[in-house]
Order: C-alpha cells, then structure tokens, then sequence
C-alpha cells in the first residue's frame, strides 16, 4: 500500500534525519576529542550527544508510525505517547546534567586533571564547526515547526536550541582553556563552560517535565478551558434539567471533556441531540481543538 | 473551606467562607446538595468567600438546577470583586439573581 505523507509531515521527518546524520558524525569526533583534551566540558557533550541522538532516533521512530497511522491501537490519538517522549527526553537531560555536575565538583576539588592546552585547541577548533552545524540544525528544526503542531516537533525544537545555546558558551570556555597556560584558568573555564551545560539542560528538562506530567496524569484542564466549558453551560441554561459532571484532560494537542447532563424526558431523541449539537458548536467556537463529549440522561 | 448553615424562617442561608477551588468543590458540593433539595428559598452568602474556580461555579450551577427543579428560589450575595468577576465572565451573572448584601437576597426570595 502507497504510503501518502504531506509536504509537512515529509519535511518534519527530513529535518529529524537530518539532525540525526550530523550529529552521529559531530559525537564521533568529539568522543575521539574529549579522549585527547581530557576536557570535562567535552566529555559532557559527548554524553549529552548521545542522549539526544538515541531520543532522536526514538522520536522519528514514533513520529514515522504517527505519519503513517500505525497507531490504530492508540484510540484517543497519539498524544500521549508523544508527551512520554517528551518526559523521557527531559529526564534524560537531567540524568546527563547530574553526571556534568560530579565532574565539575571533581574539577574544583582537585580530584580531576584539567586536559593539556593542545588538546582544548583541538577542541576548540571542533567546536566552532558543531556550533556551525548547530545553527543550521537549529534553523531547519525551526523552518519544519512552525506550522503549530506536535510535541515531538516542539520538544525537539526545544532540545535543539539548548544544543545551539550550549555550544555557543562551550565554544567560548574552550577557547579561553585554548589560550591559557595557567592550569587554574584552565580548569575553572572547563568547570564554568560545563556548569554552564548543566544549568542550561536542567532549566529546559524542568519545562519540559512541567509541560509533559500533568497531562500524563490526565490532570484537569486549564481554567481558560474549565471557563469556556462554563460558559457554554451558562450560555444553554435552559436546555438541559441537570449537570451530572465535568471531565477534561489533555492529549497533545487535542483537549478532551466530557460533560454529563440529564434532559426532560418528554423530549424526543432528536430534540435532545439538536441541543447537544448546539452545545458542542457553541464549545467549538472559542476551543476549536477540543473533543468534546456530552453524555445523555433522562430525569 | 468553611460553610455556615443558617435559617430565617423558610429561607435557608449558606454562607461560604475561603476558597472554593478544584480541591474543596467536591466537599462543598456534597455539603449543600445534602440540605437544598425541598427547600423552597435559599441564599448563597459569598461575603466570606475569597476565590472561586471554574469547578466552584458548577458547584452553583448544579444548585440553581436542584431548586429550580423543586420550585425554589435561590439568590446570591456578598460577591467580593474579584468572586463577581468570574461569574460575569463566566455568564453566570446572566443565569442567577446576585445582590449586594444578604437582607436584599433576602428580600429577593421571601
């Protein structure tokens, strides 16, 4: 069977490939560097490196079955397990920022050796092309989501520019350990550029757990939604006898409710579905991403 | 959050004080459908009330049905700024007889 993506849904998954390519390559060289300077701040991106790129990889993996809609299980859509991308993404940025912080407390202490000037030159060198590469990632990444979309495009994009904002500091704390003879600056550039690494991926990992958990948990809705629901409750007063109950939750970006109401029990079948229509439409009107529910009983 | 059962004559007063949000809404709503039902006027005195969430306005809704269903009357009062606010921009206004103080509430019912 032909598989038809859209001109979106192709160019999202290019741009997640892409990234994937240049940074297997960019890893390789800095695994090979860290090996050479000793640098921690290396080291540091090498593992984060690595993180990313299997994260990537799982991402395009659950992007692809999205695309291709191989998720026939998933009856409530694939919002969910692309807010579990999301949290693993960011509890893996912290599992690397907790190894970053015991190396720069290694450093500082004196129980690391700093890594030899030529091999920070080396790394500086390197640093300024994965910055280079960075930016063109960071743009394409940029390009791809800006059509609204995904969690995966969103938290890959997000992933993305802690990569650029990190690179850019590191290129600078590598160059500084560059130029210096002295060993304390030396150390003190590599502890400041990897604590630097550290604090920037802890920062978006909490975002990121902020914005995946409580939808993970169905936790409520937001109260602008709660407020259009009540409005719309307001707003057709008369039309039902009784509210039973309220329920939302959040699934990427499609936000479920399902209200309860009871109606009179002289209304025909087709009364009562004429006002539901009008509730549900009068809901869409300010939420349009919402899928809404409204359960029947009679009084 | 705290709820003050009173009566002057047949009317039945509740009088809310703190704040009736996602966590209190439930044992708020347990507490007043347990003495509406049946009663022929009622007043909901918000002037203790500090806040209201979008899950204390159905809480309110649901009363307004059950005495609409038994007949009732049902005012509110006492709503402090920001209370009213949320109900104007709720619609809830429209929907339900607000006073300023509980002896127009009063007047309104009896």
């Amino acid at each position: 069977m032909t598989e038809q993506l859209t001109g979106q849904q192709r160019n999202r998954e290019r741009s997640i490939r892409l990234a994937i390519v240049m940074d297997s390559g960019m890893i390789s060289t800095y695994l090979l560097i860290a090996i050479l300077s000793g640098s921690l701040t290396m080291a540091a991106e090498v593992i984060r490196g690595v993180l990313l790129l299997g994260i990537e990889a799982f991402a395009l993996a659950v992007m692809k079955r999205i695309h291709r809609g191989r998720t026939a299980i998933l009856e409530f859509g694939a919002g969910k397990l692309e807010q579990i991308v999301n949290v693993l993404i960011a509890t893996g940025l912290l599992a690397g920022a907790l190894w970053i912080g015991f190396g720069v407390v290694r450093i500082l202490i004196g129980d690391k050796d700093v890594g030899s000037p030529a091999g920070f030159a080396l790394a500086a060198i390197f640093a300024s092309t994965n910055t280079y590469v960075n930016i063109l990632a960071w743009d394409s990444m940029r390009r791809a989501a800006r059509g609204g979309g995904s969690l995966i495009m969103k938290g890959q994009l997000q992933a993305r520019t802690v990569k650029l904002m990190s690179s850019l500091f590191v290129q600078l704390t590598l160059t500084v350990a560059a130029l210096s003879n002295d060993s304390v600056v030396i150390a003190w550039a590599d502890a400041i550029g990897a604590t630097f690494v550290c604090g920037y991926i802890i920062h978006s990992a909490i975002d990121m757990l902020k914005a995946g958990l409580p939808d993970l948990v169905d936790r409520t809705v937001h109260e602008g939604f709660q407020a259009a629901i009540n409005r719309m409750l307001a707003k057709h007063f008369d039309d039902f006898e009784r509210l039973d109950r309220v329920r939302t939750r959040r699934a990427g970006e499609i936000i479920y409710a399902e209200i309860a109401l009871a109606f009179r029990t002289d209304l025909s079948i087709g009364e009562v579905n004429r006002r539901i229509d009008a509730m549900r439409a009068s809901l869409r009107e300010e939420i349009p991403e919402a899928d809404v529910s409204i359960l029947a009983t009679s009084c | 959050m705290e709820v003050n059962i009173l009566a002057d004559g047949e009317v039945l007063i509740l009088a809310l004080q703190g704040r009736l949000d996602n966590n209190t809404s439930q044992q708020v709503e347990e507490t007043l459908m347990a003495r509406v039902p049946g009663r022929p006027a009622l007043v909901l005195d918000f002037a203790g009330l500090e806040y209201i969430s979008s899950a204390g306005l159905r809480v309110m809704l649901k009363i307004a049905k059950q005495s609409r269903a038994d007949g009732g009357k049902l005012a509110l009062c006492g709503l402090a700024p920001q209370v009213r606010e949320v109900f104007d921009i709720s619609g809830f206004s429209t929907i339900l007889s607000i006073h300023t103080d509980r002896s127009a509430a009063l007047g309104a019912v009896k």
